[in-house]
């Protein structure tokens, strides 16, 4: 593999014994998927950083890279944490878990991150059509490649850590136009309007995702009402596929410049029992708490759900609403019956611990993951969940 | 037996096979604070990893993995050793810091037909690794 005379220098030791940590773990990541050189990066977003799934130990090694000077070499921004910085005790978060996470936050702060806490960068970061990104956390990696015609793989969350402080990731998967090509088509025609209707676009992630898997498809006949619907749908793409980019007709950049055939690519046409099936997956609990915002609701997304509930009355069941600090700072309207948590999410905080283990969601791709941790989940349209929130309890 | 390897992260290991066909899941599928097994349906389920030569096809699952392998290492309770067929993210990033040597080898085959049991020293340099069969 090609190296320039900086990254050797780098991986050698002569900026320091972090960089040379990081470059590698890049090099090596490069050398076994067959790269033939590195690529820099303009920005950087980390997951992973839940102090439940890394412990005590994995704390401890981003201290020690912070206090052998690792420092991010691009923009770097991270995903959400497991509690709201403001509202730790009405989440129930334990003194010690609370402790590690703070210290976390502290670690990656010293090496230069900003802490947005949010898993919806593509919101608020300048991204560009072909930089090269080193993002990890599925659902920003592939609205990065598919809306904003960005570069990045679907990095796990240690290794965009590394790439974040060597400032490079290893040229290959979807850094190379070569394979952004589709291999498959994925025709949602037939269901279009029934989908519009129902408002179940999050479900047709789900289906995308398993039908694609980690193959590169071209999605035809869908109907997006707003940006946010395409990362509600995105996010679900990514929970049962492991693709980091979907070639949306009529939105991905990519469509007009990489060359292939449509009709040589092999074709799934979705009819309406495939949503079924995805639903039927989702249909416990009839009476849990609302969660919304996986992804991390927007300004606008968050103003029009607050504005609704009011105009309805108020919630009569709890409603939870998750978003970044930025979203939830901008906001100028409150309503008491709703409870919005910023820096956190359903998927990475102790749900359980302040919300009980039985919800209702709009998200497909919090569906998925909240049904894998053992809670009872049924997953609706947004709309109908609004409605559910402000009905008379039953 | 002898088997010549890719090097991945270099260093000597000696210790138990543990062999599997499957790939295993770190993150939630290895008990961090014991290295036992504990993914669901896994054939080496309740075994535990810790000191052996663990050769597998390769990792699934998040890549919350390779700070798993790091919460072994740190306790002690690491793989002493990786042979794997394909060098994965979790498993690449994971033995790199924490410290594990590992070779890529082509195939499971021989070893898989041999199995768990056997004493086995790994030697991983930069120019070439090596699995011998003691």
């Amino acid at each position: 593999m090609h190296l320039t005379r900086e990254e050797e220098l780098a991986l050698e030791g002569y900026y320091g014994e972090a960089l040379s940590i990081a470059m590698r773990v890049v090099v090596k990541v490069a050398e076994v998927s067959g790269a033939e050189r590195l690529v820099p990066i303009k920005h950087a977003h980390i997951s992973g950083i839940s102090f439940r799934n890394i412990g005590e130990e994995g704390l401890e090694f981003l201290e020690s890279l912070a206090s052998k000077g690792a420092r991010f070499a691009v923009p770097t921004t991270i995903n959400p944490g497991a509690f709201d910085l403001e509202k730790r005790a009405e989440m129930n978060v334990e003194e010690d878990a609370a402790r590690g996470q703070l210290r976390i936050l502290e670690a990656l702060k010293r090496m230069g991150a900003k802490p947005t806490l949010s898993c919806t960068p593509y919101l608020y970061e300048r991204i560009s059509f072909r930089d090269h990104l080193a993002w990890s956390e599925s659902n920003a990696v592939l609205y990065a490649n598919s809306v904003v015609g960005a570069m990045t793989n679907r990095d796990g969350g240690p290794l965009a850590l590394f790439e974040a402080i060597a400032g490079r990731a290893p040229l290959s998967g979807l850094h190379l136009e070569e394979n952004r090509v589709p291999s498959l088509l994925v025709d949602f025609s037939a269901i279009r309007s029934r989908l519009l209707e129902s408002g179940l676009i999050g479900v047709a992630g789900l289906v995308t995702g398993r039908i694609a898997g980690s193959d590169v498809p071209l999605v035809c006949g869908l109907s997006f009402g707003s940006e946010d619907e395409v990362k509600l749908y995105l996010a679900a793409v990514g929970a049962t596929g492991g693709t980091g980019l979907v070639l949306l007709e009529g939105l991905s950049p990519d469509l007009k410049h990489l060359r292939f055939s449509e009709h040589e690519l092999e074709r799934f046409a979705v009819d309406w029992s495939a949503v079924e099936a995805e639903l039927e997956r989702y249909s416990g609990a009839g009476d849990g708490v609302a969660v919304v915002g996986c992804p991390h609701l927007s300004r606008r997304e968050l103003a029009e759900i607050l504005d609704w509930v009011r105009r309805h009355g108020g919630a009569k069941r709890r409603l939870i609403l998750f978003a970044s600090r930025a979203a939830v700072e901008g906001l100028e309207l409150s309503e008491p019956s709703v409870e919005v948590y910023a820096d956190t999410c359903m998927v990475v905080s102790d749900l359980p611990k302040y919300a009980g283990r039985s919800v209702v969601t709009d998200s497909g791709k919090a569906a998925f993951y909240l049904a894998s941790q053992g809670n009872a989940v049924r997953l609706v349209s947004r709309g109908e969940l609004l409605r559910y929130v402000v009905g008379e309890r039953g | 037996m002898r088997l010549e390897g890719k090097p991945v992260v270099e260093g000597r290991a000696r210790g138990e096979l543990l062999v599997t066909r499957e790939p295993l899941t770190f993150f939630g599928g290895v008990d961090p604070l014991t290295g036992v097994v504990v993914e669901h349906g896994h054939e080496l389920r309740g075994h535990r990893v810790s000191g052996r030569i663990l050769v597998l096809p390769h990792s699934r699952g998040s890549t919350v993995g390779s700070y798993t392998l790091l919460r072994l290492a740190k306790r002690g309770l690491a793989p002493a050793g990786i042979v794997a067929q394909r060098g994965d993210e979790v498993l690449v990033v994971g033995c790199i810091i924490a410290e594990i040597p590992m070779m890529l080898v082509p195939s499971l085959r021989e070893l898989c037909e041999l199995g768990s049991g056997r004493l086995a020293e790994l030697r991983v340099e930069r120019d070439g690794a090596v699995l011998e069969v003691l």
